[in-house]
């Protein structure tokens, strides 16, 4: 077949109405032809257009809340199930080295590495941020993977001291765009000073500068107050 | 938390962002409604032209809108606008739902029954998106242009799902004679919503 030809296939696909036949060899010929297939995708979206012809009809609202409902079901349900198991296995890491007592520098290493990969069978992050213990807490640490297709970010801090049940770790982003810092959440750590956060809705990665921990008051605020507890870049 | 990006501002005639895409993979369910507000008078439009029925178009609406939540990732922005993709979606889960109730033979007993639309109050509340009334009227001279043999050619096969032998035996026309007037149809159109595609 000419490319012609495919072309005229490609239109007829575009309102759906090519045979079987017609779409097998269209689809063999474009996956081979630049040419074909970007024609076949202009078609396409000029078909699509055809709807925007015709007057356009408000649902009644119940169709929305009934979407969003589900797209709630449907999004709670797998973040749970990857939380809990990563939670899972990092604790048993983390229990594991506690046991073993590696040197502080060790630690750190072995930490990176097995954080990563804990999250490399879920996620494509090649963005890893290390945040260091500053002098308040030396012994401190945080990697913040971040995720930017989803704008999102697994952060997993060690060896914070025990917050007091009237204080938050506060996590902040800075960003390059603007000079205050933006708050990403309050946390408690656990006994053994460690905690995993999921952060969602993070700004693009190139806006984040820097990423700091403080100890704020219960709940957190909004802006830093308190002195920093890691500070990484 | 983090700010709103700038998602439901187009501006230019083309439609090149993706808010919904973006609520979707971000797992903003509230942006993800402002995008369905958007773009759900189009596609429910398009739903009740196709099976005339509002209780079908409802349910094919919000199926259509939980798979763009679902399979967000599924959507590339370099091969057409996200409402293209949405409406592509629409449109063949809804054709589908017509040749179903086809099949049932459930179609014979509805044609008569007098579908009252609810009249989007999108136009005369302004609300509807410019970039959309401004294709709104493209596709519809573009289509007012094509002859009247080459425009039903192609609303059979768009809206009504009909292929293009079932064209022919509807018209009593060759099968060839068919095709050549949706191509002609398709080509013209291609031309004439050149400015409006994403690229
Ligand atoms: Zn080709």
């Amino acid at each position: 077949m000419t490319h012609e030809e495919i072309q005229q296939l490609a239109a007829l696909d575009a309102i759906g109405a090519a045979t079987a036949d017609e779409v097998a060899e269209l689809r063999r010929h474009l996956a081979t032809c630049d040419d074909c297939r970007r024609a076949a995708d202009e078609l396409n979206e000029s078909a699509a257009l055809l709807a925007l012809g015709v007057d356009p009809v408000t649902p009644p609202p119940r169709v929305k809340e009934n979407l969003l409902r589900d797209v709630g079901r449907a999004s709670a349900r797998p973040a749970l199930q990857w939380w809990l198991a990563a939670a899972a296995a990092l604790f048993l890491v983390l229990f594991l080295w506690t046991a073993s007592q590696l040197s502080d520098a060790r630690r750190q290493v072995a930490q990176l590495k097995s954080d990563r990969d804990k999250l490399s069978a879920i996620l494509n992050t090649s963005h890893v941020i290390q945040l260091a213990g500053q002098e308040i807490a030396p012994r401190a640490s945080a990697n913040v993977f971040l995720d930017p297709s989803q704008r999102r970010a697994f952060v997993f801090f060690h060896g914070l001291p025990l917050n007091a049940q009237d204080k938050s770790y506060q996590l902040w982003i800075i960003r390059a765009d603007q000079v205050a810092p933006q708050s990403a959440g309050v946390f408690n750590v656990d006994a053994n000073g460690n905690a995993s956060l999921e952060v969602r809705n993070l700004p693009v990665d190139t806006m984040i500068k820097a990423l700091a921990v403080t100890l704020e008051p219960r709940g957190g605020v909004k802006a830093p107050t308190g002195q920093k507890y890691l500070v990484g870049s | 938390m983090a700010q709103r990006i700038g998602l439901l501002a187009i501006r230019s005639r083309r439609l090149t962002t993706h808010p919904l895409r973006d609520a979707a993979v971000a797992g903003k369910t509230s942006d993800f409604g402002a995008a369905y507000d958007r773009y759900a008078p189009v596609v429910y439009g398009l739903l009740i032209r196709i099976l005339r029925d509002p209780g079908d178009a409802q349910e094919i609406l919000q199926e259509t809108f939980l798979t763009a939540w679902t399979d967000a990732r599924k959507f590339d922005p370099a091969r057409g606008s996200e409402l293209a993709w949405l409406i592509a979606m629409a449109r063949s889960r809804g054709i589908d739902r017509l040749r179903a109730k086809q099949r049932r033979g459930q179609r014979e007993e509805e044609a008569g029954r007098e579908i009252s639309i609810v009249r989007s109050n999108v136009d005369s509340a302004g609300s509807d998106p410019v970039a959309f009334r401004e294709i709104r009227v493209a596709v519809r001279s573009a289509l007012q242009e094509l002859p009247e043999a080459q425009r039903s050619a192609l609303e059979l096969a768009y809206f009504d799902g009909l292929s293009q032998s079932e064209i022919a035996t509807r018209l009593g026309e060759p099968l060839g004679t068919i095709k050549t007037r949706t191509n002609l149809a398709m080509k013209k159109l291609r031309e004439r919503l050149g400015a409006f595609r994403s690229r």
